[in-house]
Protein backbone atom coordinates (compact mmCIF):
# COMPACT_ATOMS: atom_id res chain seq x y z
CA UNK A 1 0.00 0.00 0.00
CA UNK A 2 2.87 2.52 0.74
CA UNK A 3 6.24 2.24 -0.45
CA UNK A 4 9.16 4.71 0.87
CA UNK A 5 12.18 4.48 -0.57
CA UNK A 6 15.04 6.62 0.24
CA UNK A 7 12.90 9.72 0.80
CA UNK A 8 13.85 12.86 1.89
CA UNK A 9 12.31 16.15 1.91
CA UNK A 10 14.09 19.64 2.08
CA UNK A 11 11.95 22.47 2.90
CA UNK A 12 13.77 26.32 1.48
CA UNK A 13 16.74 27.37 1.99
CA UNK A 14 17.74 24.49 3.41
CA UNK A 15 15.54 22.77 6.57
CA UNK A 16 15.58 18.85 6.21
CA UNK A 17 12.49 17.53 7.60
CA UNK A 18 13.57 13.85 6.53
CA UNK A 19 16.30 12.30 5.71
CA UNK A 20 16.85 8.83 3.77
CA UNK A 21 12.84 7.07 4.83
CA UNK A 22 12.59 3.76 4.29
CA UNK A 23 9.38 2.37 5.11
CA UNK A 24 6.53 0.10 3.76
CA UNK A 25 3.21 -0.56 5.41
CA UNK A 26 0.77 -3.18 3.68
CA UNK A 27 -2.76 -3.00 2.90
CA UNK A 28 -4.89 -3.26 6.30
CA UNK A 29 -1.99 -2.84 8.16
CA UNK A 30 -2.53 0.54 11.39
CA UNK A 31 0.77 1.83 12.19
CA UNK A 32 1.86 4.76 14.31
CA UNK A 33 4.15 7.43 13.44
CA UNK A 34 6.04 8.30 16.39
CA UNK A 35 8.73 11.11 17.56
CA UNK A 36 8.68 14.34 19.06
CA UNK A 37 7.54 17.59 17.75
CA UNK A 38 9.38 18.65 14.50
CA UNK A 39 11.03 14.99 14.00
CA UNK A 40 8.86 14.95 10.60
CA UNK A 41 6.29 13.07 11.53
CA UNK A 42 3.35 15.42 9.54
CA UNK A 43 5.87 15.86 6.30
CA UNK A 44 5.60 12.51 6.04
CA UNK A 45 1.97 12.29 6.48
CA UNK A 46 1.97 14.97 3.89
CA UNK A 47 4.12 12.87 1.41
CA UNK A 48 1.89 10.35 1.37
CA UNK A 49 -1.12 12.32 0.47
CA UNK A 50 0.37 14.43 -2.04
CA UNK A 51 0.29 17.55 -0.44
CA UNK A 52 4.03 17.61 -0.61
CA UNK A 53 6.26 15.73 -3.42
CA UNK A 54 9.48 14.48 -1.92
CA UNK A 55 12.96 15.95 -2.20
CA UNK A 56 14.76 12.95 -3.27
CA UNK A 57 13.45 9.02 -3.09
CA UNK A 58 10.24 7.39 -4.57
CA UNK A 59 6.94 7.58 -2.90
CA UNK A 60 5.10 4.67 -3.75
CA UNK A 61 1.04 4.45 -2.41
CA UNK A 62 -1.23 1.89 -4.07
CA UNK A 63 1.14 1.41 -7.13
CA UNK A 64 1.70 4.81 -8.13
CA UNK A 65 4.74 6.71 -7.73
CA UNK A 66 4.12 10.34 -6.35
CA UNK A 67 6.32 12.39 -8.55
CA UNK A 68 4.80 10.93 -11.93
CA UNK A 69 1.26 11.68 -10.84
CA UNK A 70 -0.36 15.37 -11.92
CA UNK A 71 -2.58 17.07 -9.79
CA UNK A 72 -6.05 14.97 -10.89
CA UNK A 73 -3.90 11.88 -10.14
CA UNK A 74 -3.40 13.67 -6.50
CA UNK A 75 -6.94 14.18 -6.67
CA UNK A 76 -7.97 10.56 -7.95
CA UNK A 77 -5.61 9.52 -5.00
CA UNK A 78 -6.87 11.17 -2.60
CA UNK A 79 -10.96 9.95 -2.91
CA UNK A 80 -9.53 6.87 -1.60
CA UNK A 81 -7.46 8.88 1.42
CA UNK A 82 -9.33 10.17 4.36
CA UNK A 83 -7.10 12.92 6.27
CA UNK A 84 -7.40 13.58 9.95
CA UNK A 85 -5.92 16.42 11.47
CA UNK A 86 -5.77 17.77 15.38
CA UNK A 87 -7.43 21.05 14.23
CA UNK A 88 -10.22 18.86 12.42
CA UNK A 89 -10.74 21.17 9.68
CA UNK A 90 -14.46 21.42 9.61
CA UNK A 91 -16.53 23.88 7.64
CA UNK A 92 -17.89 26.17 10.26
CA UNK A 93 -20.52 27.55 8.08
CA UNK A 94 -21.63 24.53 7.28
CA UNK A 95 -24.17 21.88 9.55
CA UNK A 96 -22.61 18.63 11.25
CA UNK A 97 -24.12 16.80 8.87
CA UNK A 98 -23.05 18.90 5.71
CA UNK A 99 -19.58 18.89 7.18
CA UNK A 100 -19.81 14.72 6.94
CA UNK A 101 -21.93 14.44 3.86
CA UNK A 102 -19.00 17.01 2.24
CA UNK A 103 -16.53 14.07 1.26
CA UNK A 104 -19.04 13.01 -0.96
CA UNK A 105 -20.71 16.31 -2.01
CA UNK A 106 -17.21 17.28 -4.14
CA UNK A 107 -18.12 13.53 -5.77
CA UNK A 108 -21.56 14.68 -7.63
CA UNK A 109 -23.26 11.94 -4.98
CA UNK A 110 -26.98 13.18 -4.65
CA UNK A 111 -27.79 15.41 -1.62
CA UNK A 112 -30.51 12.55 -0.58
CA UNK A 113 -27.93 9.72 -0.45
CA UNK A 114 -25.18 12.33 1.39
CA UNK A 115 -27.74 12.96 3.61
CA UNK A 116 -28.86 9.72 4.35
CA UNK A 117 -25.35 8.16 4.64
CA UNK A 118 -24.16 10.79 6.76
CA UNK A 119 -27.32 10.57 8.98
CA UNK A 120 -27.01 6.79 9.07
CA UNK A 121 -22.56 7.45 10.10
CA UNK A 122 -24.01 9.97 12.67
CA UNK A 123 -26.90 8.21 14.24
CA UNK A 124 -24.19 4.93 14.83
CA UNK A 125 -21.36 7.20 16.17
CA UNK A 126 -24.33 8.69 18.79
CA UNK A 127 -24.76 12.45 17.13
CA UNK A 128 -27.01 12.19 15.89
CA UNK A 129 -29.21 14.88 17.86
CA UNK A 130 -25.87 17.20 16.63
CA UNK A 131 -26.25 17.27 13.30
CA UNK A 132 -28.16 20.45 12.77
CA UNK A 133 -25.48 21.96 15.06
CA UNK A 134 -22.50 24.29 13.74
CA UNK A 135 -19.01 23.19 14.51
CA UNK A 136 -18.16 25.69 17.14
CA UNK A 137 -21.23 24.74 19.28
CA UNK A 138 -19.11 21.28 19.56
CA UNK A 139 -16.58 19.64 22.49
CA UNK A 140 -13.20 19.40 20.65
CA UNK A 141 -13.85 15.52 20.79
CA UNK A 142 -17.23 15.72 19.03
CA UNK A 143 -15.80 17.97 15.90
CA UNK A 144 -12.81 15.39 15.95
CA UNK A 145 -15.84 12.36 15.43
CA UNK A 146 -17.02 14.36 12.89
CA UNK A 147 -13.73 14.91 10.94
CA UNK A 148 -13.59 10.96 11.52
CA UNK A 149 -17.14 10.53 10.36
CA UNK A 150 -16.24 12.81 7.03
CA UNK A 151 -13.09 10.52 6.24
CA UNK A 152 -14.88 7.72 6.78
CA UNK A 153 -18.24 7.87 4.90
CA UNK A 154 -16.48 7.85 1.82
CA UNK A 155 -15.34 3.95 2.45
CA UNK A 156 -11.55 5.00 1.73
CA UNK A 157 -8.64 2.33 1.58
CA UNK A 158 -6.53 4.57 3.66
CA UNK A 159 -6.94 6.82 7.04
CA UNK A 160 -4.10 9.26 7.79
CA UNK A 161 -4.48 10.93 11.03
CA UNK A 162 -2.09 13.46 12.12
CA UNK A 163 -1.98 13.82 16.05
CA UNK A 164 -5.68 13.55 15.87
CA UNK A 165 -5.99 13.21 19.79
CA UNK A 166 -4.01 15.94 20.34
CA UNK A 167 -6.63 18.23 21.46
CA UNK A 168 -8.74 15.10 23.17
CA UNK A 169 -8.84 14.12 27.04
CA UNK A 170 -8.55 10.00 27.27
CA UNK A 171 -12.69 9.26 27.04
CA UNK A 172 -12.88 10.78 23.41
CA UNK A 173 -9.10 9.62 22.62
CA UNK A 174 -10.58 6.35 23.18
CA UNK A 175 -13.67 6.92 21.24
CA UNK A 176 -11.63 8.53 18.38
CA UNK A 177 -9.59 5.20 18.69
CA UNK A 178 -12.40 3.31 18.82
CA UNK A 179 -13.33 4.36 15.20
CA UNK A 180 -10.02 4.13 13.75
CA UNK A 181 -9.35 0.62 14.87
CA UNK A 182 -12.88 -0.39 13.71
CA UNK A 183 -11.87 1.01 10.39
CA UNK A 184 -8.57 -0.86 10.26
CA UNK A 185 -10.61 -3.87 11.13
CA UNK A 186 -12.91 -3.58 8.13
CA UNK A 187 -9.13 -3.63 5.95
CA UNK A 188 -8.69 0.18 5.77
CA UNK A 189 -4.85 0.92 6.33
CA UNK A 190 -4.44 3.82 8.89
CA UNK A 191 -1.32 5.67 9.62
CA UNK A 192 -1.29 7.54 12.50
CA UNK A 193 1.16 10.37 13.67
CA UNK A 194 1.21 11.06 17.63
CA UNK A 195 3.76 12.02 19.93
CA UNK A 196 1.29 10.24 22.16
CA UNK A 197 3.13 7.21 23.75
CA UNK A 198 0.41 5.84 26.12
CA UNK A 199 -1.95 5.73 23.14
CA UNK A 200 0.88 3.52 21.41
CA UNK A 201 1.42 1.34 24.46
CA UNK A 202 -2.36 1.29 24.93
CA UNK A 203 -2.98 0.00 20.96
CA UNK A 204 0.27 -1.90 20.80
CA UNK A 205 0.38 -1.44 17.03
CA UNK A 206 3.38 -1.08 14.93
CA UNK A 207 5.19 2.10 15.58
CA UNK A 208 7.50 3.49 13.47
CA UNK A 209 9.78 6.22 15.56
CA UNK A 210 11.35 9.29 13.88
CA UNK A 211 13.75 11.60 14.91
CA UNK A 212 14.86 14.71 13.16
CA UNK A 213 13.70 13.28 9.87
CA UNK A 214 14.94 9.64 10.37
CA UNK A 215 13.57 6.08 11.09
CA UNK A 216 15.54 5.20 14.22
CA UNK A 217 13.19 2.16 15.21
CA UNK A 218 10.58 0.55 13.48
CA UNK A 219 8.41 -1.96 16.23
CA UNK A 220 6.17 -4.75 15.55
CA UNK A 221 4.62 -4.00 18.98
CA UNK A 222 4.63 -0.87 21.31
CA UNK A 223 6.39 -2.70 24.45
CA UNK A 224 10.08 -1.98 22.75
CA UNK A 225 9.52 1.36 22.17
CA UNK A 226 9.98 2.50 25.91
CA UNK A 227 13.09 0.24 26.02
CA UNK B 1 2.79 -3.65 27.25
CA UNK B 2 -0.88 -3.76 28.22
CA UNK B 3 -2.32 -6.99 28.16
CA UNK B 4 -5.32 -7.45 26.43
CA UNK B 5 -7.80 -8.48 29.20
CA UNK B 6 -7.18 -5.47 31.13
CA UNK B 7 -7.90 -3.11 28.17
CA UNK B 8 -11.72 -1.20 27.98
CA UNK B 9 -14.10 -2.18 25.72
CA UNK B 10 -14.14 -1.34 22.19
CA UNK B 11 -16.97 0.07 20.91
CA UNK B 12 -18.54 -0.43 17.21
CA UNK B 13 -20.46 1.56 15.27
CA UNK B 14 -21.42 -1.11 12.76
CA UNK B 15 -19.19 0.74 9.85
CA UNK B 16 -19.20 -2.43 7.47
CA UNK B 17 -23.06 -2.44 7.53
CA UNK B 18 -23.07 1.38 6.55
CA UNK B 19 -20.48 0.94 3.87
CA UNK B 20 -22.79 -2.10 2.49
CA UNK B 21 -26.16 0.57 2.74
CA UNK B 22 -24.03 3.18 0.48
CA UNK B 23 -22.21 1.59 -2.92
CA UNK B 24 -20.98 5.27 -2.96
CA UNK B 25 -18.69 4.69 -6.04
CA UNK B 26 -21.37 3.97 -8.11
CA UNK B 27 -23.79 7.09 -7.28
CA UNK B 28 -21.83 9.91 -9.03
CA UNK B 29 -24.43 11.93 -11.52
CA UNK B 30 -23.57 14.70 -13.53
CA UNK B 31 -26.81 16.38 -13.13
CA UNK B 32 -26.32 16.72 -9.35
CA UNK B 33 -22.87 17.51 -10.06
CA UNK B 34 -23.67 20.39 -12.13
CA UNK B 35 -26.45 21.57 -9.69
CA UNK B 36 -23.53 21.29 -6.65
CA UNK B 37 -21.48 23.80 -8.68
CA UNK B 38 -24.47 26.06 -9.43
CA UNK B 39 -25.21 25.99 -5.26
CA UNK B 40 -21.69 26.59 -5.23
CA UNK B 41 -21.59 29.73 -6.89
CA UNK B 42 -24.70 31.50 -6.08
CA UNK B 43 -23.66 30.98 -2.26
CA UNK B 44 -20.85 33.01 -3.03
CA UNK B 45 -22.19 35.06 -4.35
CA UNK B 46 -24.40 35.37 -1.45
CA UNK B 47 -22.28 35.07 1.29
CA UNK B 48 -19.95 38.43 -0.50
CA UNK B 49 -22.20 40.78 -2.03
CA UNK B 50 -20.16 44.22 -1.10
CA UNK B 51 -17.62 42.57 -3.20
CA UNK B 52 -19.56 41.12 -5.72
CA UNK B 53 -21.24 44.74 -6.37
CA UNK B 54 -17.50 46.23 -6.46
CA UNK B 55 -17.00 43.63 -9.31
CA UNK B 56 -19.84 44.31 -11.20
CA UNK B 57 -19.67 48.13 -10.76
CA UNK B 58 -16.10 47.67 -12.28
CA UNK B 59 -17.18 45.75 -15.00
CA UNK B 60 -20.36 47.52 -15.83
CA UNK B 61 -17.76 50.90 -15.98
CA UNK B 62 -15.55 49.38 -18.84
CA UNK B 63 -18.46 47.62 -20.59
CA UNK B 64 -20.60 50.87 -20.65
CA UNK B 65 -17.36 53.08 -22.26
CA UNK B 66 -17.60 50.21 -24.81
CA UNK B 67 -21.36 50.16 -25.30
CA UNK B 68 -21.14 53.67 -25.84
CA UNK B 69 -17.71 53.64 -28.32
CA UNK B 70 -19.99 51.05 -30.33
CA UNK B 71 -23.31 53.40 -29.87
CA UNK B 72 -21.32 56.16 -31.44
CA UNK B 73 -19.57 54.05 -34.05
CA UNK B 74 -22.98 52.26 -35.36
CA UNK B 75 -24.56 55.11 -36.01
CA UNK B 76 -21.27 57.25 -37.85
CA UNK B 77 -21.53 54.10 -39.86
CA UNK B 78 -25.09 54.32 -40.64
CA UNK B 79 -24.69 57.99 -41.46
CA UNK B 80 -22.13 57.07 -43.63
CA UNK B 81 -24.32 54.04 -45.65
CA UNK B 82 -27.21 56.91 -45.74
CA UNK B 83 -24.52 58.88 -47.72
CA UNK B 84 -25.00 56.64 -50.53
CA UNK B 85 -27.72 58.20 -51.59
CA UNK B 86 -25.37 61.13 -52.38
CA UNK B 87 -22.45 58.57 -53.69
CA UNK B 88 -22.92 60.17 -57.51
CA UNK B 89 -20.57 61.23 -59.96
CA UNK B 90 -22.20 63.61 -61.96
CA UNK B 91 -21.33 64.22 -65.28
CA UNK B 92 -22.88 67.87 -66.33
CA UNK B 93 -23.10 68.22 -70.29
CA UNK B 94 -22.71 71.17 -72.63
CA UNK B 95 -26.11 72.38 -74.32
CA UNK B 96 -24.42 71.20 -77.21
CA UNK B 97 -24.25 67.35 -76.14
CA UNK B 98 -26.33 65.29 -78.94
CA UNK B 99 -28.05 62.19 -78.43
CA UNK B 100 -25.78 60.60 -79.28
CA UNK B 101 -22.65 62.02 -77.46
CA UNK B 102 -25.17 61.26 -74.36
CA UNK B 103 -25.61 57.68 -75.59
CA UNK B 104 -22.02 57.04 -76.16
CA UNK B 105 -21.04 58.29 -72.88
CA UNK B 106 -23.92 56.75 -71.48
CA UNK B 107 -22.43 53.25 -72.45
CA UNK B 108 -18.84 54.33 -71.66
CA UNK B 109 -19.71 55.16 -67.56
CA UNK B 110 -21.64 51.94 -67.67
CA UNK B 111 -18.90 49.65 -68.95
CA UNK B 112 -17.05 51.75 -65.99
CA UNK B 113 -18.93 50.51 -62.80
CA UNK B 114 -20.45 47.09 -63.57
CA UNK B 115 -23.60 46.97 -61.53
CA UNK B 116 -23.77 50.58 -61.01
CA UNK B 117 -26.62 52.89 -62.25
CA UNK B 118 -26.08 55.40 -65.00
CA UNK B 119 -28.97 58.08 -64.77
CA UNK B 120 -29.78 60.84 -67.76
CA UNK B 121 -31.18 63.86 -66.33
CA UNK B 122 -32.01 66.31 -69.22
CA UNK B 123 -31.69 70.02 -68.59
CA UNK B 124 -35.87 69.78 -67.70
CA UNK B 125 -35.70 67.10 -65.50
CA UNK B 126 -32.78 68.89 -64.04
CA UNK B 127 -35.03 72.27 -62.76
CA UNK B 128 -37.73 70.08 -61.96
CA UNK B 129 -35.47 68.33 -59.38
CA UNK B 130 -34.50 71.48 -58.37
CA UNK B 131 -37.84 72.95 -58.14
CA UNK B 132 -38.78 70.29 -55.72
CA UNK B 133 -35.90 70.79 -53.74
CA UNK B 134 -36.22 74.31 -53.26
CA UNK B 135 -40.08 73.54 -52.13
CA UNK B 136 -42.12 76.79 -51.38
CA UNK B 137 -39.10 79.15 -52.74
CA UNK B 138 -39.33 77.95 -55.92
CA UNK B 139 -41.76 80.50 -57.34
CA UNK B 140 -37.98 82.62 -57.78
CA UNK B 141 -37.58 79.79 -60.32
CA UNK B 142 -40.60 81.25 -62.92
CA UNK B 143 -39.65 82.15 -66.35
CA UNK B 144 -36.98 80.10 -65.93
CA UNK B 145 -38.56 77.16 -68.31
CA UNK B 146 -37.36 78.92 -71.44
CA UNK B 147 -33.98 79.84 -70.82
CA UNK B 148 -33.50 76.74 -68.41
CA UNK B 149 -29.58 77.26 -67.19
CA UNK B 150 -29.64 74.14 -65.39
CA UNK B 151 -27.20 72.02 -68.01
CA UNK B 152 -28.42 68.06 -68.59
CA UNK B 153 -26.14 65.76 -66.51
CA UNK B 154 -25.13 61.96 -66.87
CA UNK B 155 -25.47 60.68 -62.96
CA UNK B 156 -23.65 57.31 -61.95
CA UNK B 157 -25.13 56.06 -58.98
CA UNK B 158 -22.25 53.96 -56.98
CA UNK B 159 -22.71 51.08 -54.45
CA UNK B 160 -19.95 51.99 -51.67
CA UNK B 161 -18.06 55.49 -50.93
CA UNK B 162 -14.94 53.33 -52.81
CA UNK B 163 -16.13 52.82 -55.68
CA UNK B 164 -17.27 56.54 -55.77
CA UNK B 165 -14.21 57.79 -55.27
CA UNK B 166 -12.47 55.12 -57.76
CA UNK B 167 -14.89 56.14 -60.94
CA UNK B 168 -14.69 59.96 -59.86
CA UNK B 169 -10.95 59.57 -60.55
CA UNK B 170 -11.26 57.25 -63.31
CA UNK B 171 -14.24 59.94 -65.11
CA UNK B 172 -12.06 63.14 -64.22
CA UNK B 173 -8.63 61.43 -66.15
CA UNK B 174 -10.60 60.14 -69.04
CA UNK B 175 -13.31 62.28 -69.66
CA UNK B 176 -12.42 65.47 -68.49
CA UNK B 177 -11.85 67.72 -71.57
CA UNK B 178 -14.26 66.00 -73.72
CA UNK B 179 -16.01 67.73 -76.07
CA UNK B 180 -19.39 67.47 -75.08
CA UNK B 181 -18.74 67.43 -70.52
CA UNK B 182 -19.29 70.64 -69.40
CA UNK B 183 -17.69 69.27 -65.49
CA UNK B 184 -17.81 66.39 -63.23
CA UNK B 185 -18.45 66.42 -59.91
CA UNK B 186 -18.79 64.16 -56.55
CA UNK B 187 -20.42 65.05 -53.36
CA UNK B 188 -17.83 63.50 -51.55
CA UNK B 189 -17.27 66.45 -48.76
CA UNK B 190 -19.61 65.14 -46.11
CA UNK B 191 -18.80 61.23 -46.18
CA UNK B 192 -15.21 61.92 -46.44
CA UNK B 193 -15.69 63.94 -43.06
CA UNK B 194 -17.67 61.03 -41.58
CA UNK B 195 -14.87 58.79 -42.97
CA UNK B 196 -12.36 60.50 -40.73
CA UNK B 197 -14.18 60.64 -37.55
CA UNK B 198 -14.64 56.81 -37.96
CA UNK B 199 -11.40 56.05 -38.29
CA UNK B 200 -9.92 58.04 -35.27
CA UNK B 201 -13.12 56.63 -32.80
CA UNK B 202 -12.33 53.61 -34.32
CA UNK B 203 -8.93 53.43 -33.92
CA UNK B 204 -8.84 55.40 -30.39
CA UNK B 205 -11.82 53.65 -29.21
CA UNK B 206 -10.81 49.99 -29.63
CA UNK B 207 -7.07 50.55 -28.44
CA UNK B 208 -9.00 51.67 -25.29
CA UNK B 209 -11.77 49.62 -24.78
CA UNK B 210 -9.11 46.71 -25.16
CA UNK B 211 -6.89 48.52 -22.94
CA UNK B 212 -10.21 49.16 -20.15
CA UNK B 213 -10.83 44.74 -21.27
CA UNK B 214 -7.93 43.94 -19.89
CA UNK B 215 -7.69 46.12 -16.61
CA UNK B 216 -11.34 45.33 -15.72
CA UNK B 217 -9.94 41.41 -16.10
CA UNK B 218 -7.30 42.24 -13.52
CA UNK B 219 -9.79 44.25 -11.72
CA UNK B 220 -11.80 40.90 -11.51
CA UNK B 221 -9.28 38.63 -10.52
CA UNK B 222 -7.80 40.56 -7.78
CA UNK B 223 -11.78 40.34 -6.69
CA UNK B 224 -12.09 36.78 -7.31
CA UNK B 225 -8.94 36.17 -5.57
CA UNK B 226 -10.21 38.31 -2.51
CA UNK B 227 -13.20 36.52 -2.48
CA UNK B 228 -10.98 32.83 -2.81
CA UNK B 229 -8.74 33.70 0.29
CA UNK B 230 -12.22 34.22 2.53
CA UNK B 231 -12.74 30.61 1.31
CA UNK B 232 -9.66 29.13 1.70
CA UNK B 233 -10.94 26.22 4.30
CA UNK B 234 -13.37 25.24 2.32
CA UNK B 235 -10.77 24.81 -0.99
CA UNK B 236 -8.46 23.48 1.32
CA UNK B 237 -10.65 20.73 2.59
CA UNK B 238 -12.21 20.25 -1.45
CA UNK B 239 -8.62 19.38 -1.95
CA UNK B 240 -8.37 17.51 1.04
CA UNK B 241 -11.28 15.33 0.15
CA UNK B 242 -10.31 14.50 -3.48
CA UNK B 243 -12.37 17.35 -4.95
CA UNK B 244 -10.46 17.78 -9.10
CA UNK B 245 -9.08 21.43 -9.52
CA UNK B 246 -11.66 21.78 -12.44
CA UNK B 247 -14.55 21.24 -9.82
CA UNK B 248 -12.66 23.55 -6.98
CA UNK B 249 -12.21 26.46 -10.13
CA UNK B 250 -15.44 25.81 -12.11
CA UNK B 251 -18.08 27.94 -9.50
CA UNK B 252 -15.87 30.38 -9.31
CA UNK B 253 -15.98 31.01 -12.82
CA UNK B 254 -19.06 31.04 -13.02
CA UNK B 255 -19.49 33.23 -10.49
CA UNK B 256 -16.98 35.56 -13.10
CA UNK B 257 -19.57 34.59 -15.45
CA UNK B 258 -22.30 35.70 -13.60
CA UNK B 259 -20.39 39.39 -12.27
CA UNK B 260 -19.63 39.96 -16.36
CA UNK B 261 -23.26 39.20 -17.41
CA UNK B 262 -24.75 41.40 -14.63
CA UNK B 263 -21.92 44.25 -15.26
CA UNK B 264 -22.71 44.07 -19.31
CA UNK B 265 -26.66 44.35 -18.66
CA UNK B 266 -26.11 47.37 -16.03
CA UNK B 267 -24.04 48.88 -18.65
CA UNK B 268 -26.33 48.16 -21.51
CA UNK B 269 -29.13 50.44 -19.23
CA UNK B 270 -26.76 53.14 -18.57
CA UNK B 271 -25.82 53.04 -22.52
CA UNK B 272 -29.86 53.43 -23.24
CA UNK B 273 -30.11 56.40 -20.66
CA UNK B 274 -27.20 57.92 -22.33
CA UNK B 275 -28.82 57.32 -25.80
CA UNK B 276 -31.89 59.00 -24.91
CA UNK B 277 -30.19 61.54 -23.76
CA UNK B 278 -28.31 62.01 -26.65
CA UNK B 279 -31.11 61.75 -29.01
CA UNK B 280 -32.90 64.65 -27.49
CA UNK B 281 -29.74 66.91 -27.95
CA UNK B 282 -29.76 65.52 -31.33
CA UNK B 283 -33.15 66.68 -31.97
CA UNK B 284 -32.37 70.43 -31.01
CA UNK B 285 -28.84 70.63 -32.57
CA UNK B 286 -29.96 71.09 -36.42
CA UNK B 287 -26.09 70.79 -37.43
CA UNK B 288 -25.86 67.37 -36.14
CA UNK B 289 -29.20 66.34 -37.03
CA UNK B 290 -28.24 66.45 -40.97
CA UNK B 291 -25.53 64.14 -40.29
CA UNK B 292 -27.27 61.62 -38.30
CA UNK B 293 -31.21 62.06 -39.09
CA UNK B 294 -32.13 59.07 -37.20
CA UNK B 295 -30.24 58.62 -34.30
CA UNK B 296 -30.69 55.18 -33.84
CA UNK B 297 -29.64 52.37 -30.28
CA UNK B 298 -27.84 49.37 -30.64
CA UNK B 299 -28.72 45.86 -32.50
CA UNK B 300 -29.53 42.96 -31.02
CA UNK B 301 -26.23 41.28 -32.29
CA UNK B 302 -24.12 44.22 -31.00
CA UNK B 303 -25.99 44.00 -27.32
CA UNK B 304 -25.24 40.49 -27.72
CA UNK B 305 -21.51 41.27 -28.45
CA UNK B 306 -21.08 43.37 -24.83
CA UNK B 307 -22.86 40.34 -22.92
CA UNK B 308 -20.54 38.22 -24.20
CA UNK B 309 -17.38 40.65 -23.84
CA UNK B 310 -18.91 40.97 -20.20
CA UNK B 311 -18.91 37.44 -20.03
CA UNK B 312 -15.68 36.56 -21.64
CA UNK B 313 -13.99 38.95 -18.85
CA UNK B 314 -15.78 38.13 -15.83
CA UNK B 315 -14.85 34.18 -16.73
CA UNK B 316 -11.29 34.69 -17.90
CA UNK B 317 -10.89 37.30 -14.57
CA UNK B 318 -11.96 34.30 -12.47
CA UNK B 319 -9.94 31.65 -13.53
CA UNK B 320 -6.62 33.33 -13.86
CA UNK B 321 -7.52 34.06 -10.16
CA UNK B 322 -8.34 30.13 -9.28
CA UNK B 323 -5.32 29.22 -11.44
CA UNK B 324 -2.83 31.23 -9.34
CA UNK B 325 -4.76 30.83 -6.13
CA UNK B 326 -4.49 26.83 -6.55
CA UNK B 327 -0.97 27.08 -7.96
CA UNK B 328 -0.22 28.98 -5.07
CA UNK B 329 -1.57 26.70 -2.61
Amino acid sequence: MIHLHGVSKTYPPDQTALRGVDLKVSEGEFIFVAGASGAGKSSLLKLLFGAEKSSTGDVVIGGRNMAAVGLDGIAELRRDIGVVFQDYKLLPRRTVLENVAYGLEVLGVTQRERNRLALLLLHAMGLNDRADAYPVTLSGGEQQRVAIARALIRKPRMILADEPTGNLDQEMSKRVFDLLLEANSAGVTVVVATHNLSVIEQLNKRTVVLDRGKIIGDFSHAGRIRQ
Amino acid sequence: MIPASSQPERVSIGLVKIWGEGQVGSRVSLLSFTRHILRRALGNLRRSPVTVALSVVTISVALFLLSTFTLLLHNCTLAVSREGGDLMVMVFLKDSASKSDVERLSGEFGRLMPGGKVAFTDKSAALKNFRSLLGEDAAMLEGLEKENPLPASLDMQAVSPEQAEALYAETVSRFQGEPAVESIRYSRGGVQQIKKILSVVQTAGIAGIVFLLIITGFIIANTIRLALYGHRVEIEIMELVGARRAAIAAPYVIEGLFQGVLGALVAIAATFALFGALKSFLAQADALTAVFPSFQFLGAEQLGLIVLAGAAVGMAGSFLAVRRFLSEG
